[in-house]
Formats: structure tokens, sequence, C-alpha cells
């Protein structure tokens, strides 16, 4: 069996004094979309430094196709990154800012370069904009620009820290279709930190949660799901009245459940759902949508992150 | 141990992004103002004074659009590119020489060319020493000053190089000031030739082997 491509292995990291990283662990597989998840200043940005050779771990070691990104010159440029920061020039032009990439990440031949440059930033949407400076960009453009930024030398694993912030909806669906791809047709794999939930279930195979500098959960999102004692269906009803109503109800049977406008989200445990959908049919509400096992991600992770 | 193409695009780089830089227009208005100055009060001093003051002259505007142009070391270390380019499979020598190169390269070019001026302007005949002065020494004096100042600027925070940049500015004005209130009469000769040069690029060699164990996280991280 292959070697897993990225290898944490009992991380720690202090700061003056204060553990930042608390001895994580963790290892992705080729071709694999690994989310890297936690609430803010929980150590994300931190490990992904230390993986890239960035900073200097405490203790434990990171590596990344077997080697060391601080040490081996060569291993980087099989390498794409994202960091918080886009890493453009203002006062160059888009089409002028991946070229300078593409030839210090080695990409040699010119005509091959022209011609990378151009499938990207058709790519990111930004062809049109392709000679206007970077300075003059909104945030989103420079995020999409980033995006093809870490693509330009066809690297073998991309890291991204928070690669969809500031995205329009559009945007944020056109890079997801990008990344699913990379890792699909193109075999790259990549890891990604984010604070979308919603994207980092349809991307990610699996998931780390990080609280505090230390991994609570690391497991695929199917069985992290599956951990989730609790299920929820939710019902709309036609007026805002009914759902009250029905919160009253619930109230009174000691039954959790989230009111949103006139639709009410009822947690259930295992299999006394029919006790409290009975009662409610009887009432004669009228009832407009029910959907069942709502449960996201989102749930999982706060009930992680909460829980401790 | 460097890799000359990588330089060379991050030199070409950096030429591009000066030219398109406002700032470059400033500094070199601030440049033709203090020639303006300069030639307006000596205008009808003896060549003796020329042979002082032109040395340091040159000097000065080397350092002036020098230390100008070296503020983008702090500025792309504030936007995160610095952290960026770390990734990248350029070195921090690399980055580092690159970025000395230019800002030396094009301070020197403006140095150079504005004491040329200074010198046709005062119809003023440079012997051999002057000549090899201001073409060699001047040179080096500048690339070994900016070599320093940008291996300081990608070490110190931000607060940090804010203090080092006026203690850097009121240094020079105190030298430029003192040499003008007691009019030391130097005349430049191979002598202090020899000792400028070797000086400059003795500091140039030893910040270039110190930048090898320079430490990134410093880098990354002195953002305050
Ligand atoms: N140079 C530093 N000195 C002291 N503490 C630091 C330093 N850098 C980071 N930290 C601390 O380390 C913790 C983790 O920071 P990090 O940037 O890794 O968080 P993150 O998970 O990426 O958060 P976010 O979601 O906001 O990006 C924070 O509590 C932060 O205050
Ligand atoms: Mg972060």
């Amino acid at each position: 069996m292959e070697q897993p491509v990225i290898i944490v292995e009992n991380l720690v990291k202090k700061i003056n004094d204060r553990f930042i990283l608390n001895n994580i662990s963790f290892n992705v597989e080729r071709r694999e979309i690994f989310g890297y998840l936690g609430p803010n200043g929980a150590g994300k940005t931190t490990t992904l430094r230390i993986i890239l050779g960035l900073m200097r771990p405490t203790s434990g070691k990171a590596l990344v196709l077997e080697g060391n990104l601080s040490k081996d010159i060569n291993l980087r440029r099989k390498v794409g990154v994202i960091l918080e920061n886009d890493g453009l020039y203002n006062k160059l032009t888009a089409y002028e800012n991946l070229d300078f990439y593409s030839r210090i990440y080695g990409v040699s031949n010119s005509s091959e370069r022209d011609r990378r440059i151009k499938k990207l930033l058709d790519l990111v949407g930004l062809y049109d904009e392709k000679d206007k400076k970077v300075g003059y960009y909104s945030r989103g453009m420079r995020r999409r620009l980033a995006i093809a930024r870490a693509l330009i030398h066809d690297p073998e694993i991309v890291f991204m820290d928070e690669p969809t912030s500031g995205l329009d909806p559009e945007a944020k669906i056109i890079v997801r279709n990008l990344i699913f791809q990379l890792a699909r047709e193109r075999d790259v794999t990549i890891f990604l930190i984010s604070h979308d939930l919603d994207e980092v279930e349809r991307l990610c195979s699996r998931v780390a949660i990080l609280v505090g500098g230390r991994i609570v959960a690391l497991d695929t999102i199917r069985r992290l799901m599956h951990s989730l004692e609790r299920r929820s269906i939710e019902i709309t009803f036609k007026n805002m009245q009914d759902a009250m109503e029905v919160a009253k109800y619930l109230d009174n049977m000691g039954i959790l459940y989230n009111l949103r406008g006139n639709s009410i989200r009822i947690f259930y445990q295992d299999s006394n759902i029919s006790r409290v959908l009975k009662p409610l049919v009887m009432m004669g509400l009228k009832i407009i949508d029910i959907k069942g096992n709502v449960e996201s991600l989102y749930d999982v992770y706060l009930k992680i992150v909460r829980g401790g | 141990m460097v890799n000359i193409s990588l330089i060379s695009t991050l030199v070409k780089k950096e030429f591009i992004e000066v030219i398109r830089d406002k700032s470059l227009g400033a500094s070199l208005f601030s440049i033709l103002l203090f020639m303006g100055i300069f030639l307006f009060t000596t205008r009808e001093r003896p060549s003796y004074l020329m042979n002082t003051f032109i040395p340091y002259i040159s000097l000065i505007i080397g350092l002036i659009v020098g230390f100008s142009l070296s503020n983008s070391i702090v500025r792309e270390k504030r936007e995160g590119v610095i952290e960026t380019i770390l990734c990248s499979p350029m070195k921090l020598k690399e980055l580092w020489l690159g970025k000395t190169l230019s800002i030396s390269i094009m301070s020197a070019v403006i140095a150079v060319l504005s004491t040329c001026i200074i010198l046709m302007l005062n119809n003023y005949e440079p012997d051999l020493t002057m000549i090899f002065y201001i073409l060699f020494t001047v040179p080096f004096f500048i690339l070994a000053c900016i070599g320093l100042l940008s291996l300081i600027y990608f070490y110190l925070g931000m607060r940090q190089i804010q203090i080092a940049n006026y203690i850097l500015f009121i240094s020079i004005f105190l030298i430029l000031f003192t040499i003008l209130k007691i009019n030391i009469t130097t005349e430049i000769t191979w002598r202090t030739i020899n000792i400028i040069t070797s000086f400059s690029v003795t500091t140039f060699i030893i910040t270039f082997y110190i930048i090898d164990y320079a430490d990134i996280e410093k880098i990354i991280l002195t953002l305050e």
C-alpha cells in the first residue's frame, strides 16, 4: 500500500510557554480531500505553517511525500498553497502575477506558461480582467486569482486555508467543482481548512476537528454523522400560529425543538418519532412540508466543539 | 548555492513594480529638490568644496532612494506575500538577494546619474579617483547598506522597523549636517576608495552568509 501523502505525527507547538498545538497526529492519503476544521484560534493555520516548513514544531514531525518542505526545495514544486493571504503583487496584473509564479515554480517553456495561465484564468472566471492590476481587484477576485496561482505548476498536493472565504455563491460553486475535479480526475490531494461546513460536507471524505490545539475528532464524515445519537425532522406549517402551537405542545412534552418562522425542527431520540408526530397530525394543523434526517456536518461540528 | 534564473525573474518583477509605483516619482522629486538646494547653495564655491561634497552627496542620494524602495519588503511582509513566496522553490537567500540587487541597482543608477548632473552643472572636471569612486565605490557601498537594511527589515517587527527607520534617517541627516557644518575637507584618494570599497564588500559577504542562518518563523511572525 502507498504511504500517506501527508503524515503528521505527535506535533506540538509551544509559543511563550503556551501550547498552540498539543500532540496532533493525522495522515492524508493520495487523492483524498481532507477537511481540517475548528473554531477561530484553534490552531489550523499554525498546523499548516508547520507542515509547509514556515514554522518549526516544538516536537513531533510533519512529512509531505515522505520529505520535509522546509529543507527539500524540489519537493515544493509538487505543492500548491493558498494561505490566509492571497500572496499577490498589487502592482502587477493578474497575468503578470501568474507568469511570475509559474517562472519561480520552474515552468520554463514560455508557450506552456502562456497556455496554463490563460486556461486557469478562464477557469476562475478572470480571463477578461487579466490585464487589470490586482490592486484594483475585489476581495473575491483576488481569492480566485490566488486559487489559479496555487495551481499554476500542476501540483500534486494543494493546501488551502479558507480558499472560498469572500467568494460569491456562484464562485464558491465554481471553486468547489474545481477542487472536486482536481481530486477525482487529476489525482490531486487536497488539504482543506474551511469554516464553510456545507462545502466541507460536500467535498471532503474525512475531516479532523481541532479545538484548542487538540484534535477532538478524526474520521469520515459519514461515521461522524452516525455518532450523533439524535435525529431531527423539520416540519413547515402553512402559518406561524400553527408552528407556535406545536412549540407549546413540545414544551409540555419536554422535547427539544428549534423554531424558525413557520417551520420547526424537532429533535428526537431513536425511534420515538411517531410519539411526536401522531398528536401533531391529530391537531389538524396545515403542514406544507416535512423533511426527515436533516442532520448536517454542522450538527456534528457543534456537538463536538461544544461538547469538548 | 543560489538559483540565478530565479533571482533574475525576481529582479525583473521588482523593476516593473517600481516603474509603476508612484512613490518612485516622489523620491525622485525629493532628490531633485535636494540637488536644487545643493546647487543653489554651492554655486559659487571653489572646486575643493566640490571635492568634499560630491562623495557624500552621491552616497546620500543613493541611500535615500534605496531606503524608500526597501519599504516594499515591509509591505510584502505585512500583506503576507513573503509567506507565500517562502512556500515556493525560492529560498529566503534568493529572495533577499533579488530584493537587494534590484533595489541597489536602481538606487545606484539614480545616485550616479544625479552626481554626474551635479558635476556637469558645476562645470567640474572629475579626476580619475573621483570617477572611480562614483562608478565603483558608491554602488558597492549602496549594495552593502541595502543588503543589511533588507536583512533588518526581514527580521524586525513592524514597530521595531519604525524605530529603526527613525534612527537611520536621523543618523544620516546628523552625519550630513556635521559634514556641512565643519567642512571636513577630505578629498577622495585611492586610500579612502580602498577602505570604503573593502568595507562594503566585507559587509555584503557577511550578510550573504548570515542569511543562511535566518529563522523563517521569525520572519513570518513579526507582524506587529
Ligand atoms: N506568533 C504568535 N504568538 C503567540 N500566539 C500565536 C502566534 N501565532 C498564533 N498564535 C496563537 O495560536 C492560536 C492558533 O492560531 P491559528 O492562526 O493557528 O488559528 P486558526 O485555527 O487558523 O484560526 P482562524 O480560524 O481564525 O484562522 C491562536 O490562539 C493564536 O492566538
Ligand atoms: Mg487560520
